[in-house]
């Protein structure tokens, strides 16, 4: 065998980049990288709809264990108290750790931060709806341009974004979310002088939850003419609860 | 023969359209269909959820917040998208899949009574699965060679990276990732060829 040869850099095999971001096997840095590409590149999204479709075919055998019985009592419970909530904190305190933190205060800072009049200060959400936050961070390491932050208040329901300087001259910066399925939604144009507050329909905002991530793309004025993400992706950033 | 398969795969769409409904209404906020529709899939998803999270009291956490996200999401549902089971077990698999990754450690109280994974092509009779009753990728799973096919199959039901599929095999991680990708590059050679 000849397999303890160092791979060949997969660059040029987009498709099997495709694959190893529908089975789930990458991490890290090159994750991020596949991503940012399902963005900018629709025949690089297609093929890693098509993977994940031949994989959906394991779905198939894989073995059902019963729940416990008083499982569904809990989540029913769960939908009377209007929360999304499991019944015990559990494990979310976890994920939402000081990675977090970090990004929520951050996105306070910088929408607080007023660009000519005050910003109006960021309401409190009922517990019903989690506040989300995200930081956007530019595709290209060099580049002056700090990074963004987006704060989803459920209250209002609002994804607003800070002044977004990206795009220039005629070009427009198009704010996308990318759920687990991979295919970007337009939310809305970003404006390079202010904080943007972006009203979200009801289709995006069922699909609003942490791990979801959201993408900046350069497209003509008035924004992509194919719904779809048509110029290069410049920021990218992961949903997050507060 | 001819006879059964075509009783079998009308049988397999009408579950399938009967399951597709019950998303569908469960969308427009409807309790009962909500519990017809955990009654029909709770098992398949719990399946995956411990699988991957190797944990029970996680796995049950992870169900919880699954069909609550299946409640608020429902209403998005796109029914030429996906099979309503594949929209579901897919939501599934990435919850588990998140929580995994969350952890520090990995989980030490490894489950020894989960029942294997066949290796098999699922049988037409399991009607809830319509679509995915194509044997395709397992055909073409087949054609590879044992490491390439084991490393692609425990990525997706572990729902483990490059690293932990590294470890597990102790093999250096150039290693792993060099039966993958071979895997995957012969997977695509035999899936394009088939149509």
């Amino acid at each position: 065998m000849t397999d303890d040869r160092t791979p060949p850099p997969p660059e040029a095999e987009p498709d099997i980049i495709a694959a190893e971001l529908a089975l789930g096997v990458l991490d890290g840095d090159e994750r991020a990288a596949a991503l940012r590409r399902v963005l900018a590149d629709p025949t690089f999204a297609r093929a890693v709809d098509r993977w994940r479709r031949y994989f959906a075919q394991l779905f198939a055998t894989w073995p059902e264990v019963a729940p416990p019985e008083r499982l569904f009592d809990g989540i029913e419970a769960s939908l009377d108290r209007g929360t999304a909530q499991p019944r015990r904190a559990g494990w979310w305190p976890a994920v939402a750790g000081i990675a977090t933190l970090v990004a929520a205060c951050l996105a306070l800072v910088l929408l607080l931060r007023p660009a000519s009049p005050p910003a109006p200060v960021v309401p409190t959400a009922p517990r019903a709806a989690p506040v989300l936050v995200a930081t956007l961070t530019p595709a290209d390491k060099a580049s002056a341009t700090k990074p963004l932050a987006a704060l989803f208040d459920p209250a209002s329901n609002t994804l607003r974004v800070g002044a977004a300087p990206l795009a220039g001259g005629d070009k427009a910066a198009e704010l996308w979310l990318i759920p687990a399925d991979g295919v970007p939604r337009a939310v809305g144009l970003l404006d390079a002088d202010a904080a943007t507050p972006l009203p979200v329909d009801p289709h995006n905002r069922a699909l609003l939850a942490p791990g979801v991530t959201l993408a900046v793309s350069i497209e003509p004025p008035g924004g992509s003419p194919t719904g779809k993400p048509t110029g290069p992706v410049v920021a990218t950033g992961t949903l997050e609860l507060v | 023969m001819p006879d059964f398969v075509t009783a079998a795969d009308s049988d397999a769409e009408l579950a399938r359209e009967r399951l597709t409904n019950t998303l569908v209404r469960t969308g427009a906020e409807d309790r009962a269909a909500f519990r017809d529709l955990y009654d029909c899939t709770s098992a398949k998803l719990y399946g995956i959820c411990l699988r991957i999270c190797e944990d029970r009291q996680a796995a049950e956490d992870v169900l919880h917040e699954v069909y609550l996200t299946i409640w608020k999401r429902a209403g998005a549902y796109e029914p030429g998208r996906a099979s309503p089971i594949t929209w579901m077990a897919t939501i599934a698999r990435n919850r588990a899949i998140d929580w995994r990754r969350s952890q520090q450690r990995r989980p030490s109280a490894l489950l020894d009574d989960l029942p294997p994974i066949p290796d098999d092509a699922p049988l037409a009779s399991d009607m809830m699965l319509a679509e995915e009753i194509s044997h395709r990728l397992h055909l073409c799973l087949d054609e590879l060679d044992r490491n390439q096919k084991d490393a692609i199959r425990t990525a997706f039901f572990d729902g483990v990276t490059y690293a932990e599929l590294a470890e597990r095999r102790a093999v250096p991680i150039g290693t792993m990732k060099s039966w993958v990708r071979r895997g995957l590059r012969r997977l695509k050679e035999c899936l394009d060829r088939d149509g």
